[in-house]
């Protein structure tokens, strides 16, 4: 081993944290608190999960029809004759039974008092057969917005370019625009931010709608100087917000890869003294042109 | 809580010390071990703002382990390889935090009292920098053969892997830190 990462590792070996004796004492006060307050919480979990859990085992053995779950419907007197086995009654049509009543009470009073039965099967219990022209209707198709949630966005964009966005709605544009994005369709993205700001100037993420449209400039369409506009609109529009120091580095950045050295400097030192300890402030010196030599 | 913190010459005298017999209590064995634990936790994690609850996690852990134990002697063994590998999830912790843009570069030199001459607090900046690049595999490795001083099957132990497997680590670390470290 060479000798300075021999220092180095002696050096490390010679680490320790000084715990005096009310410092073990203190820990320890805060290990029984912490011991306390997990078996507080066990203590809790514990039903609370085995009830969770036995939900769950008596939902999925019922979706799957293995079981019949049981329902005790207590006390309807009298009447219990006229009830014929549930077994023995023919499938009514679905559609018929559609249009019935969701509750049938001439059922419901036939149990006898304190009597177990079967639960109704719902619509779609697969031990029901499907009636004869009853088939089920077709699955709404999918929008846009369905596939850019579910994060497919090639699906959504295709979608989108087939029916074109609704409405001009900051949350469409701006939804939108991440589908452009998404999908590899920088230019795209541009105009929907770019639309957003000139119509919802006013909402609460236009700045996050500058800055987006700043970073699609800048990375994905090499355009430095329109970046550099967008950042600054992104620092107009919300001063003090959290997007502002970012912005301000961004738009060092793109003024700098512009090739505007003046501009680019001059903004690096306002970003030097409103953020003297910034997290970007190394790239903006670098930017910026104010690292010394 | 590590206010106290500080490059001390000569050996550690916890580490140095027969181990002292205690009654398999908590309380007795926090008492007894917490210092190593923490001064552990310290040296694998180079932050002491994360060991009073790696301490904690680590005591959390064995709490009701304890009368399992059948070497009561072995205990002080016992608990480094618990905070290596407790230390070893934090790490990757990190690393992710690091990755997400979540954790920024930690002042290291602090880890030497002022006591400490500049030189060498530079250098134990320096050496956890580099710790900070290497993997977490090959650092946990690194540090407790190197600088805890473990014997190779505790720290393959702590690491769960092989003792080759661990040597091998242990070689790549030392290839990288030599790199980072031995430029002058």
């Amino acid at each position: 081993m060479n000798e300075r990462l021999d220092h180095a590792r002696r050096l490390g070996g010679r680490i320790r944290t000084g715990w005096q004796r009310e410092d073990v004492e203190a820990q320890l006060a805060r290990l029984h608190a912490r011991q306390r307050a997990r078996v507080r919480r066990l203590t809790l979990a514990l039903p609370l999960g085995a009830v969770a859990i036995a939900s769950l085992v008596v939902a999925v053995v019922a979706s799957r029809g293995h079981v019949q779950p049981v329902l005790v419907v207590p006390l309807a007197p009298a009447a219990a004759a006229d009830r014929a086995p549930p077994e023995a009654k023919p499938v009514p049509p679905v559609v018929a039974r559609v249009e019935q009543p969701p509750s049938s009470e001439p059922e419901r009073s036939a149990v006898t008092p304190g009597e177990i039965r079967p639960a109704p099967a719902r619509p779609h219990d697969p031990v029901r057969p499907v009636v004869d022209g009853a088939a089920p209707a077709p699955a709404q198709s999918s929008t846009w917005r369905d596939d850019a949630s579910r994060g497919d966005y090639p699906a959504a964009w295709a979608e989108l370019a087939r029916t074109g966005a609704s409405t001009d709605t900051m949350t469409d544009l701006l939804l939108a625009a991440d589908v452009a994005r998404m999908s590899g369709h920088a230019g795209a993205a541009v105009a929907s931010l770019a639309r957003s700001l000139e119509l919802h100037a006013d909402d609460a993420r236009a700045p996050l709608a500058a800055f987006t449209l700043g970073r699609v400039q800048l990375e994905d369409l090499g355009a430095p100087r329109a970046a550099a506009l967008a950042f600054a609109r992104a620092i107009e529009l919300a001063p003090e917000g959290p997007l502002a120091e970012d912005a301000l580095a961004r738009e060092v950045e793109a003024w700098s890869r512009a090739g505007e050295t003046e501009i680019a400097r001059a903004r690096a030192l306002t970003y030097t003294q409103r953020y003297p300890d910034g997290r970007r402030a190394r790239a903006v010196r670098r930017f910026g042109g104010l690292e010394t030599p | 809580m590590s206010r106290h913190l500080r490059v001390v010459d000569g050996p550690d005298p916890a580490a140095a010390a027969p181990e002292p017999a205690v009654a398999l209590t908590v309380d007795a064995a926090f008492r007894a071990h917490a210092e190593f634990v923490a001064s552990v936790a310290l040296r694998v994690l180079g932050r002491p703002s994360e060991v009073d609850d790696l301490v904690q996690d680590v005591f959390l852990r064995v709490l009701h382990r304890l009368g399992e134990l059948r070497e009561p002697t072995a205990l002080r063994a016992w608990l480094a390889v618990i905070t290596a590998r407790l230390a070893r999830r934090r790490l990757r912790t990190r690393r992710w935090k690091l990755w997400l843009g979540l954790d920024g570069e930690h002042a290291y030199a602090q880890l030497a009292d002022r006591a400490a001459s500049p030189d060498d607090r530079a250098l134990i900046g320096e050496l956890y920098r580099a710790l900070d690049r290497l993997p977490v595999r090959h650092r946990l490795a690194w540090t407790l053969r190197r600088v805890e001083g473990l014997e190779l099957a505790a720290v393959a132990e702590a690491c769960d892997c092989s003792l080759a497997t661990v040597k091998r680590w242990i070689a790549a670390a030392e290839a990288a830190l030599r790199m980072e470290i031995d430029h002058e």
